[in-house]
């Protein structure tokens, strides 16, 4: 509610939309209420690896925090870097190679509340806030388990966004979360990667109980008006696109224009093919 | 979709069996001690043999419902409950009311030691080539275009992540370096079946983690039907609406997993100059790399029958007639042995053209000379290299280098100088042998250690004859003198043999250390004869040099970085002991200077927009052949020089700031340059100019200052997808020299300059580039002054129809702010490329000088006058291109 009502202050709008906002929220939070209205919450921390092989690799960090009902994975120990300027001379003039740093600290997150799935990008120092397509993991559990740490874990194979994945999940501790995009075993999922092994994911380090601090820190306003997966594709085209434009005018007499080859197969560097 | 299969399946499978119908079990679970429903329990419905049918989770209310069958057991389960296990019997159990005992669930921090697969190598990916084909490429390129993280931009550069990759290998070897874009955009794609990408990429293996290396290069392993295919490409063009112009390009490669074959050649009469192509080829280019003892050796002509041009576009000047033919070949016999050669031969034949005024003002009796000049020059060059390289062990390898050189240059220039015809001649031979071994031991992970000799021996004689005698007044008694020869033999020796090391320490840092010795002698010969029709006459003994000149330089070199925070300070020591020698005809002198070079560097981070760097050297450097040989060389029809005749070291301080605001690919960036270098000594002339000739003596002075400042700004303006720079440059210098027996003159020089450039960064078809840059140039010494102001602008444009269509328009510019007439100059250009078939056949048209510009005049002003060059050009033609890759 104290969400709510600082809304209901800063906010522009006329008094109706108040009222209808607040009616509307306020449904919402009855309708909630018996989730909290447990005299405990027990809540559960996993810190997650991804590792991203795209010819270079990438890692980044993940902290999960989730309680019955849902999950948020924020990134973490996000640095910033400045652009690396290498300056390689070879016989014919020298090349200069610009890797453009992330400038925004931003944390991404991904937000599971079992009805709705939000992500949050950082795309070119942009940040945008996604609400992800009513996607049905199709899983197949397999028979095959193996331990991770004290876990036993068994293996669950799906095809999402043109790639096939394998998870393997724990039991143990019966929730439907994991990392990233991840979600819908009857278990909590310790570690995924694709057959390809160009995305690599695996728990570091996992805590259940009272202890763990439930509060998902979550910023409810961005949640209002997210982009739609189709709006995000679009936006990040455009921001592709904007950004070899600015390259392009930069570079010196005679070289000639920087154009952008749509018609390769893996421009995009994603993850996740859209278009199959 | 999925869901609908499903359901559709689900019922014929009803139909089909007739017999048990599909139950849905129900229930809702609860806590037992509140009696309030749990969200968010687990349900898995488990087979007799444990494996799971189905699973659901319970919903806000606590409800749940989950597919039955015919036995099964229900497994209920959430966090902060004990687990509950109900065997269900389908007919009679389909609603449940599960209570759960809440049970603390208390999981300390768990640490999980994750395996990883280990398809990643270190600093090496592999990509399995046919998991990525999808069947419809047709060279190399369209394959790369599939691999994740490799980018290929229209040009056909290979990018990984941001940067461009080094070079392009076959089963490790290679032969293009950066000209890789002749293998990967006419190799056919089903020969390849590995494709590998080296992070931190070394050159010599056994450097590879030690020396500091982002480079990134790129390995294609074979499939065996490899070694059959002979590939390559043809561009034939010939002259639309000329006269007799044509270019020819032919690539035709073999790559064997032992044995790789690969041929150029290149014709044409176009302007364009052909060993362009195969430079990188025969000098790898290698900075800051070890084991590069020698690189630095040049030898330099004392005749040269100017083909300098002005600071303007060399092909429009060159009036060639080129023919290139290489051959090379890589050769694995042996897994430890690798054998690479290259051969190529080169003709040339340019033409060049210049007429010249040029007026001596700044001397007691001014004067102006004219003269009208041609030039024909035939090259013939013919150059092997071998490489070998063997590995001894896994941490040990030797290299050997072998290059053999043997070229000739005939000059023939017909001249009319003020009027009166005169014809020179000049044959210059040049022979050049280089053998280099390269030892290289790596103890350990951090350590390596380099051996490297070096042997190179360098001969290139010239004979210089002027059929008129134009030097009465430098040798007054000689009667019936009517041209002139000269000889002069000049050789270079050069053995040096260098220890390096190489030891990265336990915090990343690098430590480098050298230690060596180099010898370095020249012989110069060198005789003027003046002569009555065959017969010598006279040869005047302060024209003619015996000398020997031999360097030794001991020396050890060290290098350091320190980082601290936002600085980092680059240290270098070198220290040096020469042994030098001269000798000449009555004369023989030694000396053994010692001196130390040092030089600190640092690099301020201030913020991240904002970064300094400064360097201060200071620098001994030790005079060459050139500077030290006595008497006299005739080095062009009216210019005698002669060398300072005895040792020199020069000393000259260094100070360099670097200040940039921002980042290059900000919107806003700004770059600011100052260097300031003072020559504590430098060489100068003592000449005395006389419309005939001029006579000049190289002698030390004592204290030159070059002082420049350089400043650009750049704006990208979103509004219209352009980007805009701003360039001012400030130079300023002065220096000393005695003319005429003047007093010691003090010549001041300043150029200032100021341009702007706006380039547009459009998505779609078109694009434009223009820009102009002003340069003022000023020259004052005491009795004379001058300066002028020029510009040149320039505007690109480019269209890009279609993947099919793509042209190009340069046009550029000149105004000379000196010159009256035929000024200003204007150039257009054209290329235009229809792609028939994409990457297989397309017809281009290479158009040049289309306003038909004859001559191009430029006006220069130095210390004793002012001269205006005109210079002829290539009349205007089109060249219509078939290139067709087999």
């Amino acid at each position: 509610m104290a969400v709510l009502l600082k809304t209901a202050i800063h906010s522009n709008a006329t008094y109706m939309m108040y009222l209808q906002k607040a009616i509307f929220y306020f449904l919402l939070v009855i309708l909630n209420l018996p989730a909290f209205a447990q005299d405990f919450n027990i809540c559960g921390n996993v810190k997650y690896l991804h590792v991203e092989n795209l010819a270079t690799t990438q890692m980044s960090n993940y902290e999960m925090t989730f309680d019955n009902v849902q999950s948020f994975s924020k990134e973490v120990n996000v640095e910033t870097s400045g652009n690396i300027e290498k300056e390689i001379s070879s016989g014919k003039g020298s090349t200069k190679n610009t890797e453009i740093g992330r400038k925004n600290n931003t944390p991404r997150y991904f937000y599971n509340n079992k009805s709705n799935f939000y992500f949050k990008d950082v795309f070119f120092d942009e940040t945008m806030v996604v609400i992800e397509d009513q996607y049905t993991w199709d899983w197949k559990i397999d028979k095959e388990t193996k331990k991770i740490g004290q876990f036993t874990a068994q293996k669950a194979t799906v095809n999402f966004r043109g790639r096939d994945y394998i998870a393997w999940f724990t039991g143990e501790i019966p929730v439907p979360f994991g990392p990233w995009k991840f979600k819908g075993l009857p278990g909590l999922i310790l570690e995924v990667y694709d057959t390809d092994n160009i995305f690599h994911i695996s728990a570091t380090q996992v805590k259940v109980g009272k202890e763990v601090n439930c509060n998902l820190l979550i910023d409810k306003d961005e949640l209002k008006t997210p982009l739609s997966i189709i709006d995000y594709l679009a936006q990040k085209e455009k921001l592709v696109d904007a950004m070899f434009a600015q390259i392009s005018s930069k570079l010196p007499k005679g070289s000639p224009t920087f154009k952008r080859d749509k018609n390769c197969a893996d421009c995009g560097q994603g993850v996740e093919i859209f278009n199959e | 979709m999925n869901n609908i299969k499903k359901v559709l399946f689900l019922i014929l499978f009803c139909l089909s069996t007739g017999g048990i119908a599909q139950t849905i079990v129900q229930g809702k679970v609860m806590d037992s001690g509140t009696n309030l429903p749990v969200v968010g329990a687990s349900i898995i419905s488990l087979a007799d043999n444990n494996s799971i049918l189905n699973y659901t989770y319970s919903n806000n209310n606590g409800l749940f419902s989950i597919p039955g069958a015919e036995n099964f057991i229900l497994k209920i389960s959430a966090l902060g409950y004990s687990e509950k296990i109900i065997s269900v019997v389908p007919e009679q159990d389909l609603e449940f009311e599960i209570m759960l005992d809440p049970q603390a669930f208390d999981l300390d921090e768990v640490i999980i030691q994750a395996e990883r697969p280990i398809r990643v190598k270190k600093d090496t990916i592999v990509f399995d080539a046919k998991a990525f084909a999808q069947g419809n490429e047709q060279v190399l390129e369209d394959l790369l275009k599939k691999i994740p993280g490799l980018t290929i931009d229209a040009a056909g550069t290979i990018k990984v992540g941001n940067q461009e990759v080094e070079k392009v290998m076959i089963e490790g070897d290679d032969f293009f370096e950066r000209g890789y874009k002749v293998l990967t955009k006419n190799m056919p794609a089903h020969s390849i079946d590995k494709v590998e990408v080296y992070q931190n990429y070394s050159n010599n293996r056994l450097l590879k983690g030690v020396e500091e290396s982002e480079k990134i290069a790129l390995n294609l392993t074979l499939n065996e039907d490899a070694k059959r295919l002979w590939f390559g490409n043809l561009e034939l063009g010939y002259g639309l609406f000329s006269q007799n112009r044509y270019g020819v390009r032919g690539n035709l490669m073999n790559f064997g997993k032992k044995n790789k074959y690969y041929f150029l050649t290149n014709l044409n009469n176009t302007g364009f100059d052909a060993t362009g192509d195969i430079n990188n080829l025969v000098r790898p280019f290698r900075i800051n790399e070890p084991a590069s003892i020698g690189d630095d050796q040049v030898k330099n002509l004392l005749i040269n029958l100017s083909l300098n041009t002005p600071n303007f576009k060399r092909s429009r000047t060159n009036f060639n007639n080129a023919e290139l033919f290489t051959a090379n070949a890589i050769f694995n016999p042996h897994s430890k042995l690798k054998i690479k050669t290259l051969g190529f031969l080169h003709w040339d034949e340019k033409d060049f053209f210049r007429k010249n005024v040029q007026n001596f003002q700044a001397i007691q009796t001014p004067f102006t000379n004219f003269e009208d000049y041609s030039l024909k020059n035939k090259e013939q060059t013919g150059f092997g290299k071998i490489d070998l390289n063997y590995d001894f062990t896994m941490s040990t390898s030797l290299e050997s280098v072998t290059k053999y050189q043997k070229g000739a240059t005939n000059g023939i220039s017909n001249l009319l100088f003020n009027g009166v015809s005169t014809l020179q001649e000049l044959e210059t031979n040049n022979e050049l042998l280089d053998q280099k071994l390269s030892f290289t031991n790596r103890f350990n992970d951090k350590r390596v250690f380099l051996l490297t000799g070096r042997y190179i021996e360098e001969n290139t004689p010239q004979d210089y004859r002027i059929n008129r005698f134009l030097y009465e007044n430098l040798f007054p008694e000689t009667g019936e003198i009517n041209n002139v020869a000269q000889k002069i033999q000049s050789r270079m020796s050069f053995a040096g043999i260098e220890g390096h090391l190489l030891d990265r320490w336990e915090n990343g840092h690098l430590f480098e250390m050298q230690a060596g010795s180099q010898y370095r002698k020249d012989q110069l010969n060198s005789s003027l004869e003046l002569k009555e029709g065959e017969n010598i006459s006279q040869i005047p003994p302060d024209f003619k040099n015996n000398t020997s000149y031999a360097s030794q330089d001991l020396y050890l070199k060290s290098k350091f970085r320190l980082e601290m925070g936002d600085f980092s300070l680059i240290g270098k020591l070198d220290f040096h002991q020469l042994f030098n020698s001269l000798e000449d005809e009555g004369f023989f002198d030694t000396e053994d200077p010692f001196f130390i070079n040092p030089s600190l560097g640092l690099d301020w981070k201030i913020n991240s927009k904002n970064r300094i760097k400064t360097t201060y050297s200071h620098n001994t450097t030790n005079a060459e052949i050139l500077d030290v040989y006595n008497n006299s060389i005739l080095t062009g029809y009216r210019s005698f020089q002669a060398g300072s005749g005895s040792f020199n070291q020069l000393e000259a301080s260094t100070f360099l700031l670097n200040y940039e605001l921002g980042e290059w690919s900000d919107r806003f960036f700004a770059n600011t340059v100052l260097i300031y270098t003072r020559n504590h000594d430098f060489f100068s002339t003592i000449s005395s100019i006389e419309p005939n000739y001029s006579l000049s003596e190289k002698v030390l002075f004592k204290d030159r200052e070059y002082l420049s400042l350089n400043s650009n700004i750049e704006r990208y303006l979103k509004l219209i997808g352009s980007n805009l720079k701003l360039d001012i440059g400030y130079t300023k210098s002065n220096y000393k020299n005695i003319v005429n027996e003047s007093e010691l003159r003090d010549i001041k020089t300043w150029n200032y300059s100021y341009g702007g450039e706006l380039r547009s960064g459009f998505t779609g078809l078109f694009n434009f580039h223009l820009g102009t840059k002003w340069t003022t140039n000023k020259i004052n010494t005491e009795n004379f002054s001058n300066s002028f102001t020029n510009n040149v602008s320039f505007l690109d444009l480019s269209f890009l129809v279609n993947e099919h269509f793509e042209t190009e328009l340069k046009g550029e510019r000149y105004y000379f702010g000196n010159i009256q007439e035929d000024n200003p100059y204007y150039f257009m250009d054209i290329d235009a490329t229809y792609n028939i078939k994409p990457n297989k056949v397309s017809l281009s048209l290479e158009a040049r000088n289309l306003f038909n510009t004859e001559n191009f005049r430029n006006f220069t002003v130095s210390d004793i006058g002012s001269s205006t060059t005109s210079y002829r050009l290539l009349p205007r033609f089109a060249l219509l291109k078939l290139k067709y890759r087999f």
